[in-house]
């Protein structure tokens, strides 16, 4: 994985980073609580993974390159930064923090193609592409993806999102949505102020009430 | 005659489509997919008529349950299998009955039969079609296997798009073990 140059010359200022992929928790404590989280990243540790959970992640990683294939075998076409040429895209100080701590966001997509981002899952061990139901979860990570690269001056319109088993394959195309990024910022926000001021947060968020521009452009509903 | 082996059982009985032959038991833990036995007794004789079955000696336990071994023989090939008597909800049976073991003997010879090759796609993720298991890196598909070896990737993969060599129909599994090797 390649690394975007950091510009590092305050040597003095303490850095913490968001990662894309933890947004959700980040924004709504889904899978861990946002105190829980804010210690680890005040800790500057990532919470283990469970053995549960772990083999999934084994199988995402397994796989990653299964749906990246796929995804160009129905595309006929061939995306870059994939796989061991995968991009690390670093917005340094997100929110624009006065002071000696910043707080950067990062992501690494799993592919691009001209203005859209790939994101590859392999739910369910392989026996059977998520249904929109689980894949929606995804939107956060998407969203601020999309976010970071647009920042960073690369323009991103959308997402494919791939959902990969051994038997089928869903893929929702996912348009840049500005309000939704509005409202995650705003929540990253609040964490970020949380994480440097040492307080606490409230998990349950106020609900996005916009919409999506979202639709299925290959496999069954 | 060509002299039977595993591999050549194996390769013949591990390409077999089941579809339409399988029957579906539901169960609080999932729904599991079972290749029917006569279809299975059918298409065994069909390609190996010299097919045999053998009952090993059933394990007991202290509570009443047990394990059916079963034995299926191709002239000099074998293989031996075994399942626990279980109830349509994957319990082990205390004290079966009669009709009990012989469904559950029934499951045991197809089990048996699949350590063959037939229908062992099912045991994987209950799909009827034979599947193409991605073996530690194996590519058979020349077409990928070029894609596999060349230098500039992103250059072999637009060529094989556009000449077609790689379609829809092209394992994904493989192409992404292409896309991988270094």
């Amino acid at each position: 994985m390649k690394t975007q140059a950091k510009f590092s010359s305050e040597k003095h200022l303490k850095r913490f980073n968001l990662r894309s992929s933890s947004a959700l928790n980040y924004c709504f404590g889904t899978y861990t609580p946002k105190n829980e989280m804010l210690e680890w990243d005040r800790k500057g540790e990532q919470k283990p993974i469970g053995d549960f959970m772990q083999k999934y992640v084994d199988f995402g990683v397994e796989h990653e390159k299964s749906g990246i294939a796929k995804w160009i075998l129905i595309n006929k076409q061939m995306p870059t930064e994939i796989l061991e040429d995968q991009h690390n895209y670093v917005l340094q100080n997100a929110f624009n923090l006065k002071g000696d701590t910043v707080v950067d966001l990062s992501c690494t997509p799993d592919g691009r193609f001209e203005d859209t981002l790939l994101e590859i899952k392999c739910g369910s061990l392989g026996k059977k592409p998520h249904d929109w139901s689980k894949a929606k979860v995804y939107l956060a990570q998407v969203s601020i993806q999309q976010y970071i690269l647009n920042s960073l001056g690369i323009k991103i319109d959308k997402t494919h999102l791939v959902s990969w088993s051994f038997n089928a394959t869903r893929i929702w195309e996912i348009e840049r949505n500005y309000e939704f990024e509005h409202y995650l910022l705003g929540l990253l926000e609040e964490y970020a102020m949380a994480l440097i001021n040492n307080s606490k947060l409230e998990d349950k968020p106020k609900k996005f009430e916009g919409e999506h521009k979202i639709k299925l452009i290959y496999g069954d509903e | 005659m060509e002299k039977l082996s595993y591999k050549s059982v194996f390769e013949t009985l591990s390409k077999i489509d089941v579809t339409g032959k399988t029957e579906q038991i539901k169960t609080k833990s999932g729904n599991y997919t079972y290749l029917k036995w006569h279809y299975a007794w059918h298409i065994f004789n069909h390609y190996y008529p010299e097919v045999q079955v053998k009952w090993l000696e059933p394990f007991t336990y202290d509570n009443g349950t047990m394990i059916l071994r079963c034995r299926v023989e191709i002239g000099e090939l074998y293989k031996e299998g075994w399942l626990p008597v279980y109830d349509n909800s994957y319990n082990a049976i205390e004290n079966p009955r009669a009709d009990d073991i012989q469904d559950n003997m029934q499951r045991c010879m197809v089990k048996t039969m699949a350590l063959f090759g037939l229908g062992l796609q099912l045991y994987h993720n209950g799909q009827t079609k034979p599947e193409e298991l991605n073996l530690v890196g194996e590519i058979n598909d020349p077409e990928v296997k070029k894609i596999a070896k060349a230098k500039d990737k992103k250059k072999a993969v637009e060529l094989a798009l556009k000449n077609g060599g790689i379609n829809e129909n092209t394992s994904e599994i493989q192409l992404g073990e292409a896309l991988e090797k270094v």
